[in-house]
């Protein structure tokens, strides 16, 4: 998840919520740390004014896992 | 071991600067710390109106030259600031009828700006010598041989780091990450949660200025959930005889967009000529849990205050007042041992929704937007040109509402059978089924 820090206005919500600790209070407006984000979308559904948004990171992921033919040249042993 | 503090307090809201105030006014070592930069400034969507009615969470609380009183307690806040005086607190159909409750001599409720009561006692706080950590935030708090560990980490370096203290204050507000913490948060009962936007208005062309207005009716907003209030508040910046702005905020369950509510409300909604030269001078938001009050509220020498401890919220004047009791208790118990206890059974006492039923009571006011919006503007219809004495109030804003209602219900009976079952049967329901609509 990212936060549109324009439009964040910095009620603090999502960043006691955020089950990871993913999230810092930056200058008085949410940020949220790529790496522990686990886009598990628990800040997205408290925020009140619809600051925070999915960048979709995952989808791309399990994407490559699955088209991923790795095993079958048999690259690994 | 590096120094050990006295009291840590995590958060610095009403109750957290009242504390870190007190304790510090006593000569104790306090360290405060708080995620914001700027500690006195709200973003946080907030009504900040001083409920006047007397006995409200065991305390009466008035305006005594222009500062807030508690009559009980004894203490004094600092304010100095305009404040608006709302004679009126009405719950408004989409067809424009009210049910009015009306106090002109003391008035309903009386706004005033949360701001100025926080920058008033951060610089008491800081002129007594508290230590003030701000961009940090409160992770954790841990009970460990008599004294309690505090897990920090700062917001730019990402760094977590261990401060221990004698006694450390939770008072990092309705969704505190220390209560979530503690074992004394798995006895809660949680009901929902919900999101709220606000902007603040200037130039909106508005007949209420002396009203509390609560919108009841799925027609405020375009997916029907949720509720639209009005207020009138002053910012901080604000002058002895300046024009109020007016605070709109939309309030709906998570997963329901909060602002869209709101923006829809002020372009497209059923008063929208009120707001077409609006302009937004400020914006805030928050997010509130629906759990039970936690019923003992200390844990070890962990001291939870204010709204961390509270079903939704404690007033933003009750949240000074258990602060003010929380500091004189931990001062008590660093020099006796004991104290606590005073302090868990006025928690008790005091706060309402600690009582058995009044949580139920509370959903139930809530829930009046179950009706439809005809079936409502007809009810209020009969109200319209009534006034009912009362005041805002969580707790008894509701009996008013209800004996209001059932002033009418013989000619509700006689006119519209289905609307009066549908009554009848509401305010018979549990807290549960309001809940889940």
């Amino acid at each position: 998840m990212k936060v549109d820090r324009e439009i964040c206005v910095g009620c603090g919500a999502c960043v006691n919520l955020c089950p990871r600790l993913a999230i810092r209070f930056v200058e008085d407006k949410s940020f949220i740390d790529q790496v522990s984000c686990i886009e598990c979308g628990t800040c997205r559904a408290a925020c009140g004014v619809d600051a925070i948004y999915c960048d979709c990171r995952f989808p791309e992921i399990l994407l490559l896992n699955f088209t991923s033919d790795t095993y079958e040249k048999g690259e690994r042993s | 071991m590096n120094k050990i503090y006295d009291f840590i307090v995590v958060g610095a809201g009403p109750a957290g600067l009242m504390i870190a105030k007190e304790l510090s006014a006593a000569s104790q070592d306090v360290l405060l710390i708080d995620i914001k930069k700027e500690i006195s400034k709200v973003y946080r969507s907030c009504c900040t109106m001083l409920i006047n009615e007397p006995n409200t969470h065991g305390e009466t609380v008035r305006f005594v030259d222009n500062d807030l009183h508690f009559e009980k307690t004894g203490i004094t806040v600092k304010y100095g600031h305009p404040h608006v005086k709302l004679v009126k607190s009405s719950r408004m159909s989409t067809g424009g009828n009210k049910l009015t409750i009306v106090n002109r001599e003391n008035g309903v409720a009386l706004p005033y700006t949360k701001e100025i009561i926080l920058r008033n006692l951060l610089e008491e706080s800081l002129a007594n010598g508290v230590d003030i950590l701000t961009e940090t935030a409160g992770i954790r708090a841990e009970n460990i041989d008599g004294k309690v560990k505090v897990t920090i980490r700062d917001s730019h370096t990402r760094t977590q780091k261990e401060v221990w203290c004698r006694v450390c204050f939770a008072a990092d507000g309705c969704n505190s990450q220390i209560v979530t913490g503690l074992e004394l948060f798995k006895t809660r009962k949680y009901f929902g949660s919900y999101r709220v936007a606000s902007y603040f208005l200037d130039e909106v062309d508005y007949p209420n200025w002396d009203s509390w207005i609560t919108c009841v009716g799925k027609g405020h907003t375009p997916w029907g959930k949720g509720q639209i209030y009005m207020v009138p508040k002053y910012l901080a910046d604000a002058k002895e005889g300046d024009k109020p702005i007016l605070d709109v905020f939309c309030g709906t369950p998570c997963g329901m967009p909060a602002k869209m509510g709101l923006d829809w409300f002020l372009t497209e909604g059923p008063f929208k000529e009120w707001f077409h030269n609006a302009k937004i001078v400020h914006k805030a938001a928050c997010m509130l849990n629906f759990y039970t009050c936690i019923m003992n509220p200390v844990e070890g020498n962990i001291v939870v205050v204010g709204d961390s401890a509270a079903f939704i919220e404690t007033y933003c004047q009750s949240a000074l007042m258990y602060g003010y009791l929380a500091a004189q208790a931990a001062l008590k118990v660093l020099g006796t041992g004991k104290g606590y206890d005073d302090y868990t059974n006025f928690w008790r006492e005091s706060f309402e929704y600690c009582w058995p039923g009044e949580i139920e009571k509370a959903l139930q006011a809530f829930g009046l937007g179950q009706l439809q919006d005809e079936e409502l503007d007809y009810i209020f219809s009969l109200t319209n040109n009534e006034e009912y004495a009362g005041y805002v109030s969580e707790n008894t804003a509701g009996y008013v509402m209800e004996k209001a209602i059932m002033s009418h219900i013989d000619q509700i009976r006689k006119e519209k059978p289905k609307i009066a079952a549908v009554i009848e049967k509401h305010w018979k329901s549990s807290s549960e089924d309001i809940v889940k609509g």
